[in-house]
């Protein structure tokens, strides 16, 4: 096949076409951004509908990529663009769609809802969806480094981060990584004299030297999506610094690549030789686990307690995805899911409570107490989070929790305590924010979210139970 | 039968919270009353018919991870949901008839769904049943909580307890690849970590149920009303951690330390129950610690053989009830007045209440004797801690000097019938179940009698006076000095050190350093015209010299 | 005979084209800057299309050959000629000063260079050279601040002296160990030659020397970044395109087609000047806060990275070669077309810090800006990926890894530099307007953007039939 115009290309290119219309929609002060709003709207909700009919077309039960296309790019190097989806990519493609709705709803009432920040926003989107229909190691790597330019420019313009020179050092350290996959990339195309597919990658037959030499190398750049220590500086100072719901959301899916590309590219197991080294991996992987979960726990920011989670359940994931059997990779799926629309929830509604906090000048402490819809989201969504049976993430993360146990006790229990600590960390933010011991009749209030908002949001915990329920609902499974 | 219990409960439960504020909310409030009370007595005749059938739905049918929903209806459960549920219609009446709770349906509708999620638990085959239906309790507890301060430690105390029940399963899981509560037993042959299963499966059950060492969370219920206080410790947490104990038994003796560690625990439970029913002020607080003395009890009991679907295990929490029940009717009576020392000398204006109080202490009298037949010491222990606490609160509330307000004396009187009515024919109902009264029930009760009439506990007064007693929470300052402190210590030096001190200051620092070096050398030789041309010569120069020899050498 | 002399057309239509101009000032005393523009933008369209016609004839073959190679280098060299002298007149009717010497100056450098592509024999070759060399001083000369300007042009005398001794020397030499100037008869004797003496090596190699001077390769780069900061912006992009496109396909033709029995020997050396100004090039970069200087420090980079390619003396590498080079070029000569737009109150701004908050009032000259920079990074999916895509792989083919990590460390450095623009465009707040945007310079633009579009969703278009061409010039 070599059109343009298949399935899985449109998952593309829905969002580029978006955003060359939001670029040409007419905004300014007199339609207020509605103009914009609604094409970015649009383009997700239609991507979303796509998602769902590819979703009808996906045989559950098959291992592997269907629905294969082939795009023959470059005639020297030889190289064919290859795409491909399963149940497992078309979970985390229909999470971000729903994670950057709920970050556009968190933004409709800032006044930094720009042309630009939509338009990102879907070129981002375009190249993140590139990347999660991959099939083939160079298409991988292309989305792998082009989202870089959108985030980057998101996080700079619309990030709201006093020190700049982070993002630079950001962007610097994540290129550098996507350098690292290139080389990789690279290297496995000159072995086999072709491009090959993401599932191949563990099963060549490399010399020991270079398997170790490739494999460090997808590793590294895997690895410099996620904030592991000791290079969990710069990501985590920017996911903390960054104040717009919208841009949170999306620097939030970056550790997801990295994850995403461990799964992809280790499917069952890494080669014999590489494995050997998975051992300073799971000690590093702890490590930052423990790490940032404590730092999570002392830290007063909210918005850092709430990186500190996702962190640890990203590694959490990232080791899983790590062992050498392939079946609990739909678990993932449907943990990362909820897990997605949650914290992209949890972060629109801090950032409403952080704006709201600025605009009547009050503290953290009882702001939910005289806000019962906002109150009831935000208890619900937290103790989503921290686990409790309302979401996909309970049951998935138990299947996955217990093939780590299986795998190595020690390291299991150490993923429990950390997964403790940043439990409990969000809850006691919860209570900071639902402490009501200094709150009095004549105490500044903040505002309820409105009824369309709290429909929104109910809608969204009505799916989280749903995922609970029956992950496949959606295509009646 | 009890699917269709369950799913009643589970809309009988989700409507009210969804209507509630709406007009004529006291209709479906009184509806939900006759509703529940009516699907009690569904249930009840069901039970003493007899009425089977096995209701399992195919969850999760992924031919790696099948789970099944079971919710058979047998004996066994019938009799083990019996007793909360006639709890969770006593409670949702009481609810329905207070004059100062505000959110009668959404409490109510919440009862509902915590008594279908205590079916569940109670219906549990496999362990995913069991922790999903247990976090559901949880989950359910921290909405029927309605006081900020009073959910902080429970969800932190239950949250630590579900993941540790959360990771003791997946690791059993691990091991076994079954998740059924009947294939406890391969983990006997194949399982490690025995030691550590046990010990966490007790620690995250002595959590939930509140034992010794871990009752802070429900010691910060006593700022709830009564009424809230009795449904969480005799339907929610406390109860889920009984079940859980009663269904995992099986993997207990896998341990040599099972035994003793339950031990002490509820023996600890028991004495520490008892001094903090004695010693405390607080009449919420006395009741909290009276279940503490239910809770060691029903452990060491549950260790010793009792089971959940013996007619005495039933029996053993109505008692529980009856005495949190008669202690309840006291608040009601004294305005809700909750310090005991500003208590004394009610018997005049309640002695229709005491009468109540009399039998539902002799009704859990007449059970802990009962259970003395069989499980020896145990009971009698129990029953001593009690009779003792009791004797001591009755002299205070009803024989002591009476310390009340002015506020208090002006509306002392005997809570509505319905309160005390109901209280009164559950005692009299669980003294018929357990047959005649023994002589030596009323002997215990005389005996407590004469203690509260003669007040030999009159100097505890000076405790209740002693702010250091009365507030301190040493539990939990032992844990913030020695747990929570040394880990946040911790968190704090390494942030300092690590993002600090040596990525920030260190590593960033001198990789700066090295490219701005090469940078300004860079500058130095370029903005140089008269350096630069000659250097730059030179080195061109050199190169092709150097070239020269390496591909000649070469 | 008659079809020889006809194969002098371009030339002469170039030569033509001078003298109109020279007319035009000399009888018409009214002449705007556009005309000189017209003139010369007509005459070197006419060249071009005359060298297409005679793509493979020649009317001296023994000194001035066509082949499809040199045609191609040439069209390329007119093409961008074309448009950065459209561009060129912006800046002159802007400021309403004379064209006629930029754009004689520009039509006798293209005739020069065109004719040094040709050329068949050293002497030749330098000698068109070394002219069109120094006709660089006339645009140097033009409008400058007489203050900085004055030094930077004693010092491009002194190197102009200084690129003539190495000339010389290598020639001479040459001459002294016997060997012929024509390229055929050199390469028939170096070819005898199987261990070169110092001398010989340092024949070949003072030759070499003199075109990396030209083109600005380390470390014999210093002239060029001092002269782009001086010039006048359309001078700095005249010298950014138009002479490299030709000293490049100068280079590659000598080094195929005289030294390339030499290959042992000069590999070692032209690798390490590659490497050098790579690397020189990404620090370089970095320090800069004149856009012009900077940029004349990434063209150093990327002509190192192609001379990385080229030093391999195969047809692969010239290919990957010529990829890099399209690519950096089409990258570059959209930044120096947004550079038309920097434009405050009728001034043109070279200073980084000048473009703050840029982003806000001309989104999209900033938005093309960012999109070549970041193809110049070779960031997918910018066309630049192709570039890296095609040097990576050609290395790792090579089995060269020493030198990707380098390359890969120097594009590091290159994106710090390129994030620091980045960030003043787009992160800092805006300190002052800027001025109305010409069409023009969108319309070359949205062109420049198209075929970036087009070239990465499907390459063959723009590289279809460039290998057989090249390999022509083998």
């Amino acid at each position: 096949m070599n059109t343009l115009l298949t399935p899985l290309s449109v998952l593309i290119a829905v969002p580029l076409i978006g955003f060359l219309f939001t670029l040409l929609a007419k905004d300014d002060d007199t339609t207020g951004g509605r103009n914009v709003f609604s094409v970015t709207i649009l383009t997700l909700v239609s991507n979303l509908f796509l998602l769902w009919r590819i979703a009808l077309n996906l045989d559950t039960d098959k291992r592997g990529l269907q629905l294969l296309e082939t795009y023959n790019w470059l005639p020297y190097p030889k190289i064919d663009l290859v795409f491909g989806i399963d149940m497992f990519s078309l979970l985390l493609i229909a999470a971000i769609h729903i994670s950057l709705i709920i970050g556009l709803a968190g933004i409709r009432r800032r006044d930094q809802a720009k042309k630009s920040l939509y338009a990102l926003s879907l070129l981002f989107l375009a190249m993140i969806n590139g990347l999660f229909i991959s099939a083939d190691i160079y298409s991988f790597y292309i989305f792998f480094e082009a989202m870089l330019l959108p985030l980057f420019l998101l996080i700079g313009i619309f990030g709201d981060i006093k020190r700049q020179v982070i993002v630079s050092r950001f962007f610097i350290y994540n290129f550098l990584g996507a350098v690292f996959l290139f080389i990789a990339t690279a290297v496995l195309y000159n072995h086999e004299g072709h491009s090959i597919s993401l599932s191949a990658v563990s099963r060549l037959d490399l010399s020991p030297k270079l398997e170790l030499c490739v494999w460090g190398a997808i590793f590294i750049s895997f690895l410099s999506r996620i904030p592991i220590w000791p290079f969990h500086y710069w990501i985590s100072s920017i996911n903390s610094a960054v104040r717009s719901p919208l841009v949170f959301n999306i620097v939030n899916l970056i550790p997801l690549t990295g994850v995403y590309g461990f799964i992809r590219y280790c499917p069952e197991a890494a080669p014999d030789n590489v494995s050997y080294y998975f051992y300073i991996l799971e000690i590093i992987a702890i490590i930052s686990m423990l790490f940032i979960a404590l730092i999570g726990l002392i830290n007063k920011d909210v918005q850092y307690k709430i990186f500190s989670f996702m962190t640890v359940y990203y590694i959490m994931y990232m080791l899983g995805a790590l062992l050498p059997i392939d079946k609990i990779l739909i678990n993932i799926g449907f943990s990362l899911f909820a897990f997605i629309i949650i914290t992209s929830t949890l972060e629109m509604l801090t950032a409403y409570l952080e704006d709201e906090q600025d605009d009547k000048s009050i503290g953290a402490h009882g702001i939910l107490c005289r806000v019962p819809k906002l109150s009831f989201i935000y208890s619900f969504l937290v103790l989503a989070a921290v686990g409790m049976p309302v979401s996909s993430m309970f049951l998935n993360n138990f299947v996955i929790l217990s093939h780590l146990f299986s795998y190595n006790i020690r390291l299991g229990i150490l993923i429990m305590l950390a997964l403790l600590l940043v439990a409990g960390a969000l809850i006691q933010e919860l209570y900071v924010f639902k402490d009501n011991s200094n709150i009095t009749e004549d105490t500044v209030c903040i505002m309820d979210i409105s009824a369309k908002m709290f429909s929104w949001l109910i809608f969204l915990s009505g799916l989280l139970i749903v995922t609970f329920i029956n992950p496949l609902w959606f295509i009646g499974g | 039968m009890l699917i269709e219990v369950f799913l009643f409960l589970v809309v009988a439960g989700v409507l009210p919270i969804a209507i509630k504020g709406k007009r004529l909310s006291f209709v479906y409030l009184f509806l939900l009353t006759i509703s529940i009370a009516s699907l009690l007595g569904y249930f009840y005749q069901n039970w003493q018919m007899g009425t089977k059938d096995n209701f399992t739905y195919d969850w999760v049918s992924s031919p790696y991870y099948p789970i099944k929903i079971h919710l058979f209806s047998n004996f066994t459960h019938y009799a083990q949901i019996f007793p909360f549920f006639l709890i969770s219609v006593i409670m949702i009446v009481f609810n329905c008839f207070s004059k100062i709770e505000k959110r009668k349906l959404e409490q109510n509708g919440l009862i509902c769904l915590n008594l279908a999620a205590l079916i569940m638990l109670i219906c549990s085959e496999n362990t995913i049943q069991l922790l999903v239906s247990a976090c559901v309790i949880d989950v359910l507890g921290f909405y029927i909580i309605n006081e900020s301060a009073a959910r902080r430690k429970y969800i932190f105390y239950n949250l630590m307890a579900d993941m540790g029940l959360f990771m003791l399963f997946a690791l059993i899981w691990g091991y076994t690849e079954s998740i059924r509560l009947s294939d406890f037993g391969k983990y006997f042959e194949q399982g490690e970590h025995r030691d550590l299963v046990c010990i966490l499966l007790l620690l995250c059950l002595f959590i939930k149920s509140g034992l010794f060492l871990f009752q802070t969370p429900l010691l910060n219920w006593n700022i709830l009303n009564m009424r809230t206080i009795i449904v969480l410790t005799f339907l929610s947490t406390p109860i889920s951690g009984y079940i859980l104990f009663a269904k995992t038994l099986a993997l207990l003796p896998l341990s040599k330390y099972s035994e003793p560690l339950i031990l002490f625990f509820a023996y600890a439970s028991m004495a520490w129950g008892g001094i903090g029913a004695i010693i405390m002020d607080n009449l919420r607080s006395k009741l909290i610690y009276l279940n503490m003395i239910l809770s060691g009890l029903i452990y060491a009991l549950l260790n010793a053989g009792l089971t959940p679907e013996m007619p005495m295990f039933a029996s053993l929490i109505l008692g529980g009830f009856l005495l949190a029940g008669s202690l309840l009717l006291v608040a009601l009576g004294s305005s809700n007045e909750v310090y005991v020392s500003s208590m004394g000398g009610f018997i005049g204006n309640l002695k229709f209440t005491f009468l109540v109080s009399l039998f539902c202490l002799l009704a859990y009298i007449q059970i802990l004797l009962q259970l003395s037949q069989t499980y020896y010491f145990i009971p009698i222990i129990a029953l001593g801690l009690i009779s003792v606490s009791c004797a001591s609160i009755w002299s205070h509330i009803y024989f002591g000097q009476s310390n009340a307000d002015e506020r208090v004396l002006a509306l002392l009187k005997n809570p509505p019938f319905i309160y005390w009515g109901i209280l009164l024919g559950l005692a009299i109902y669980v003294l018929t179940q357990e047959g005649e009264p023994q002589g030596k029930a009323f002997i215990v009760m005389g005996g407590v009698l004469l203690a509260a009439v003669s007040r030999i506990f009159n100097k505890i007064i000076l405790i209740y006076d002693n702010e250091h007693v009365q507030e301190s929470d040493w539990f939990s300052d032992f844990y913030h000095y020695f747990v929570i402190g040394p880990v946040k210590v911790l968190g704090r030096v390494l942030w300092l050190t690590i993002d600090f001190l040596i990525i920030e200051r260190t590593i960033i620092y001198a990789l700066r350093n090295t490219v701005n070096l090469l940078i300004s050398l860079f500058q130095k030789i370029h903005t140089q015209a008269k350096w630069a041309y000659p250097f730059f010569l030179i080195l061109g120069c050199g190169m092709i010299y150097g070239s020269y020899i390496l591909a000649v050498g070469r | 005979m008659k079809a020889y002399y006809i194969s002098m057309l371009p030339e002469i239509s170039l030569v033509l084209g001078c003298l109109i101009m020279m007319l035009t000032a000399h009888f018409r005393r009214t002449a705007t800057p556009k005309t000189y523009f017209t003139i010369t933008k007509i005459v070197i369209f006419l060249s071009m299309i005359l060298s297409i016609i005679f793509y493979n004839q020649s009317f001296f073959p023994a000194y001035i050959k066509n082949t499809p190679y040199t045609t191609a280098s040439k069209v390329l060299m007119d093409i961008f000629a074309l448009v950065s002298l459209y561009l060129g007149c912006k800046w002159f009717l802007n400021k309403n000063r004379s064209s006629l010497s930029f754009c004689l100056s520009a039509t006798l450098s293209v005739l020069l260079l065109s004719l040094s592509i040709s050329a068949q024999n050293l002497l030749v070759m330098f000698g068109c050279l070394n002219i069109a060399f120094l006709l660089n001083l006339l645009f140097i000369r033009l409008y400058p601040a007489e203050e900085e300007s004055a030094p930077i042009i004693k010092r491009y005398i002194i190197g102009f002296i200084l690129m003539n001794i190495f000339c010389i020397s290598g020639l001479y030499l040459m001459h002294a160990n016997g060997i012929s100037f024509d390229f055929a008869a050199a390469k028939k004797a170096y070819a005898q030659i199987t261990n070169p003496s110092f001398k010989e090596y340092l024949s070949v190699v003072l030759i070499i020397i003199a075109i990396f001077y030209m083109l600005g390769i380390a470390p014999f780069h210093f002239w060029f970044a001092n002269v782009q900061s001086v010039s006048i912006l359309p001078v700095s992009m005249y010298l950014s395109f138009i002479p490299p496109v030709a000293y490049l396909s100068i280079l590659i033709n000598v080094l195929y087609n005289v030294f390339y029995p030499l290959y042992d020997t000069l590999h070692l050396f032209v690798t390490g000047c590659a490497v050098l100004s790579v690397l020189l090039g990404a620090v370089g970069a970095n320090g800069e806060n004149n856009l012009k200087k900077m940029f004349s420090y990434v063209t150093l980079y990327n002509l190192g990275a192609v001379l990385l390619c080229i030093a391999d003396f195969n047809a692969k590498g010239i290919f990957t070669g010529f990829v890099c080079l399209i690519v950096y070029l089409l990258a570059l000569f959209g930044i120096y077309t947004v550079f038309y737009s920097f434009k405050r109150k009728g001034e043109y701004l070279t200073e980084i810090s000048s473009l703050s908050g840029m982003s806000n009032i001309i989104p999209y000259a900033s938005a093309s800006f960012l999109i070549f920079l970041v193809s110049l990074l070779g960031t997918p999916p910018m066309l630049g990926f192709l570039g890296k895509l095609s040097i990576i792989n050609y290395l790792i083919v090579q089995g060269s890894y020493v030198f990707i990590s380098l390359l890969l460390m120097a594009t590091l450095l290159m994106a710090y530099a390129f994030l620091n623009i980045i960030k003043t465009i787009y992160f800092d707040a805006s300190e002052g307007g800027f001025d109305r945007v010409d069409k023009g310079v969108y319309i070359c633009l949205t062109i420049n953007l198209l075929l970036v579009i087009i070239s990465i969703l499907n390459p063959s278009y723009l590289l279809h039939d460039a290998e057989p061409l090249l390999t022509t010039v083998l």
